[in-house]
């Protein structure tokens, strides 16, 4: 780290420079962005979950009023772009050919003059479809009996690929020889990001300069340039794309859309802009869902509560096609971080992937690459032992804990974790939220025939992918970049790979900019997503922001301050070797009242360059991270549940983080109370539900819930802080700890309020009115 | 979903089964109908004004005419689009004479998908029941208000 400032940026609350614009609703969303001559298009999609297109007829749509054009299967057909490749190494329909495979799905685009004649257009587009047998549940899907699904892949059935990791025969004796084993089955429901943007762009083809410009809600520019070259044969120079502000993503805008495709289809059709905007149903009902995870945990442990080993299946339900953006190399993610903050001496997990007849995915939702789903089996089946035990929750965790001796700790799924301190931040917890008291009332509660629950999660984290040797994502890998310019004022711009979309990216990333340069961070303009000026990078997702480009924004700074101490010697009429960098400036070693600073440095580099050295002062640096970050935490939550309504109220929630190295405390106090409200909402309120037919029930936000402030309850945070050993400032990402550790705290709480009864487990969302009838099922009534 | 009904209609089950298998009065009792179209002797398509909750417009009907079994027997599908929905109703009428005139016991089975059953959701099921049941209404109204034929 760089020498203690007079006044150290990092770690500062500072007020986040982008809120000014988006408060005054002054941010630029793709949605507002108009241009000459633009059209608008709208998409055409199937009612049915699974059937035949017997055939389209555009006769009717094309003599609408202000129609331009109708695009089908068969003409993207002949241009070779019916398909299109995904993430995972599958290919997806742009628009539908020979079957629809999901309801929703893609089947034509109507171009317009207006929004409201390409809707109109779209609707008078007539389809005839022969409705097949929808296959929804993903277990039947793997039955003999089942249909096929994806009659266009070489392998003839619905089964898409195994996975595993660990030793199973190791794991197996372990089971067989343990004190204790535990089993449970568990569901991570379907749910869907749900940005409050829905995904959309402007596709700009223009003749004269045989340039394309996709104006598009993206989390990664670069990526999304790249695979559209691929895909569409445009040279990469050719085309550039501007991720303007984004209005939330939460791994909802990492995959590249058909109306994407489409709307540049148009667009090069027409040589006018072309604009597709999704509706709000279109957003929830065809784009990246995440988890549904039907998973099975078993505990082998001794009876002193010691975990002996782990051993997990899980069926994961990727819809019609395989369009989860996980690396390469992992086809279930991050999976494998399942043994959680636990000492497991041997362990084994295996995913099966399967085709059912729902929207395509599934994507990591606020979330690095199914690590949400791990971090909630174990923490949930941890309280299923625990249980079995009749020992504390608490005590059973901390019995477990990888010790911090142990750190780095490899671990029995292959995983280097950096650092942890795993019992500080469960003590942290527990006193915060006064534990012993609370145990003590809920005995008296529950003589008292109350239900009070207090649930525990002490999740570990595997963020900011990744190192290149492991991490790619469409064979690119997965680094990340930062381009930093001085200006002769000492003014600084600063661009990135990245892309943020409420992460505070234009002060954090300041904040690190301005401490090793020694300036204010009002000093430091933040830069991210054109991909005619960014620099490469892989974007924003999975927390990576941090752990790479941040770590990106230090070392490109450390460049130009070895650039600068050259100009400094000059200024300072003495050799290099007598130039120090200490407390923000450049001193003479052993005289620190001579001194420089980096704006002096600055105006020289332009103005007054040593003799022999280039003028100007920039640098790049693109960071392979030499291993991921291992964020933790523990969290506490405390329910009371009415007998009557089956309405769990939240009375306390403690959440300790410990994501190393803090680069603004108001920023990661405020990701963590998004978070937990969005694990909040997953845990109690949401699923993406499909009826026996394939209808897609939550296509809304009636039936698709989003905790408001009226639900939402009150957050307390609280952190401790173990760095990062080789990041450079020592920082882990943030992000999306409180999506991952929450789940497992809602639900603990509501089962162990619910233990008396003899409940172990309940699937989310934890609705009142699943509650009430494991109430009244026990004869309980309020 | 599946519904059921019966109507009690004061002619002969000759007359009523006739008219169950006439495109022409059968599809004049179809709710909300905008546009008729007869194909031929057992099937036409009409266009129809649809509104379930905030989904509303046109759907487009193709109905097909079956005898069924038995003259006791007459037999009614529908297979609609429109509105980004996919609408198919299979539904027969058990023709049974009482007292000079003819129970009519239908049951029909409708399956929906697309907007219709997504945004319409809960509103759906009792919006079906009632245009399966405003459908076998009218037949029986438009039956009653006709001369009666020859006593068989």
């Amino acid at each position: 780290m760089s020498a203690v400032q007079a006044t150290d940026v990092i770690g500062q609350r500072i007020k986040r420079k982008e809120d000014p614009r988006f408060i005054q609703g002054l941010g630029r969303y793709v949605d507002d962005i108009t241009l000459p001559r633009m059209v608008y298009m709208a998409l055409v999609r199937s009612p049915y979950a699974h059937a035949r297109l017997k055939a389209i007829r555009t006769e009717a749509a094309l003599a609408m009023p202000g129609v331009l054009a109708v695009i089908t299967g068969a003409d993207l057909e002949k241009a070779g772009l019916a398909w299109m490749p995904t993430l995972a190494g599958d290919r997806q329909m742009v628009l539908a050919t020979g079957k629809v495979l999901f309801q929703y799905q893609e089947v034509a685009a109507v171009v317009a003059e207006t929004r409201e004649a390409a809707f109109d257009g779209a609707e008078a587009v007539e389809v005839e479809y022969e409705p097949l047998p929808a296959v929804v549940d993903p277990f039947a899907s793997l039955r003999p009996e089942s249909p096929l699904l994806r009659e266009d892949r070489e392998e003839k059935t619905n089964h898409i690929w195994h996975w595993e990791a660990g030793e199973r025969e190791a794991t197996e004796a372990a089971i067989r020889s343990a004190d204790v084993v535990v089993r449970q089955d568990v569901v991570f429901q379907r749910v869907h990001p749900a940005p409050l943007e829905p995904c959309g762009c402007v596709a700009d083809y223009n003749r004269g300069t045989g340039r394309l410009t996709l104006y598009v809600t993206s989390q990664a520019p670069h990526a999304h340039r790249t695979l559209l070259s691929m895909v569409s044969g445009l040279p990469e120079h050719m085309i550039r794309v501007i991720s303007p502000d984004v209005g939330g993503g939460f791994g909802n805008k990492v995959a590249i859309y058909p109306g994407y495709v489409c709307a540049v289809v148009a667009s090069l059709r027409l040589g006018r802009p072309v604009k597709w905007v999704e509706t709000r149903t279109e957003n929830l009902t065809s784009t990246q869902f995440a988890r549904d995870y039907h998973m099975t945990a078993e505990i082998a442990a001794g009876r002193d509560g010691r975990v002996k080993a782990l051993r997990v299946r899980a069926l994961a339900d990727h819809g019609a096609f395989d369009a989860q953006a996980n690396p390469t190399r992992y086809p279930a993610g991050l999976f494998s971080i399942c043994t959680g903050s636990y000492d497991f001496p041997t362990a084994f997990a295996e995913v099966d992937a399967v085709y059912t007849n729902k929207a395509p995915g599934g994507v990591a939702y606020r979330c690095s690459f199914r690590v949400t789903e791990a971090s909630y089996l174990i923490e949930r089946t941890m309280d299923v032992l625990a249980d079995e035990l009749g020992i504390d929750p608490a005590e059973l965790r901390r019995r477990n804990f990888v010790p911090p001796a142990k750190f780095p700790y490899r671990s029995a799924l292959g995983w280097t974790y950096d650092s942890g301190d795993y019992a500080k931040a469960l003590d942290l917890a527990l006193e915060t939220v006064g534990y012993e008291e609370l145990r003590r009332e809920q005995e008296e509660r529950r003589r008292r025939g109350e239900l009070m629950g207090i649930g525990l999660s002490s999740f570990t984290e595997i963020v900011g992918a990744g190192p290149n040797h492991l991490f790619d994502i469409a064979g690119i890998k997965m680094f990340d970049s930062c381009e930093l310019r001085v200006h002769p004022t000492g003014k600084v711009l600063a661009r990135f790979g990245t892309r943020h979309q409420g992460q505070g990216h234009e002060t954090t990333f300041a904040q690190v900019v301005a401490q090793e340069l020694g300036l204010s961070v009002d000093d430091v303009i933040v830069e991210e997503g054109d991909t005619d000026t960014a620099p490469y990078g892989l974007g924003t997702y999975g927390s990576r922001s941090t752990p790479t480009a941040g770590a990106a924004a230090a070392l490109a700074a450390r460049r130009v301050r070895e650039k600068a101490l050259k100009i400094a010697a000059h200024l300072l009429e003495c050799g290099e070797e007598d130039v120090q960098w200490a407390d923000g400036r450049f001193q003479v070693q052993g005289a620190p009242a001579r001194s420089v600073t980096m704006k002096d440095v600055a105006l020289a580099a332009y103005t007054n360059p040593p003799p022999g050295l280039e003028p100007g002062l920039e640098a790049v640096f693109y960071y392979d991270p030499p291993n991921l970050t291992f964020p933790f935490g523990t969290y506490v939550c405390v329910v009371d549940i009415d007998k009557g309504t089956g309405d769990v109220k939240v009375r306390r929630f403690v959440a300790v983080d410990d994501c190393g190295t803090v680069i603004n405390p108001m920023i990661v106090e405020g990701q963590i109370h998004g978070g937990l409200t969005e694990g909040f909402g997953i845990a109690f309120m949401q699923e993406i539900k499909y009826d026996e037919d394939g209808n897609c029930l939550s296509g809304n936000f009636t039936e698709y819930l989003l905790p408001t402030a009226v639900e939402t309850p009150r957050w307390e945070t609280a952190r401790t802080v173990t760095p990062s050993p080789h990041h450079p400032i020592g920082a882990k990402g943030v992000g999306e700890s409180p999506n991952v550790g929450s789940p497992a705290a809602f639900v603990n709480a509501v089962v162990d309020a619910l233990s008396p009864l003899g409940v172990r487990h309940i699937d989310m969302p934890v609705t009142r009115e699943k509650v009430w009838s494991i109430l009244r099922s026990h004869g309980i009534r309020g | 979903m599946r519904f059921e009904g019966s109507e009690s209609i004061r002619r002969r089950r000759e007359e009523v089964r006739a008219f169950l298998l006439a495109p022409e009065r059968v599809g004049r009792c179809l709710p909300d109908l905008q546009e008729l179209e007869v194909a031929d002797e057992a099937h036409f398509t009409a266009h129809v004004r649809v509104g379930v909750g905030p989904v509303r417009g046109r759907l487009r009907l193709d109905v097909a005419l079956e005898p069924g079994e038995d003259d006791a027997e007459a037999r009614i599908s529908i297979q609609g689009s429109g509105l980004g929905s996919g609408l198919t109703v299979r539904s027969s009428a058990r023709l049974t004479p009482v007292d000079g005139q003819t129970e009519v016991a239908w049951q029909a089975e409708a399956s929906v998908s697309g907007t219709l059953a997504t945004v319409g959701g809960r509103l759906l099921e009792g919006q079906a029941r009632k245009v399966v049941e405003q459908m076998f209404g009218a037949i029986r109204r438009e039956l009653e208000a006709e001369p009666a034929g020859e006593a068989g």
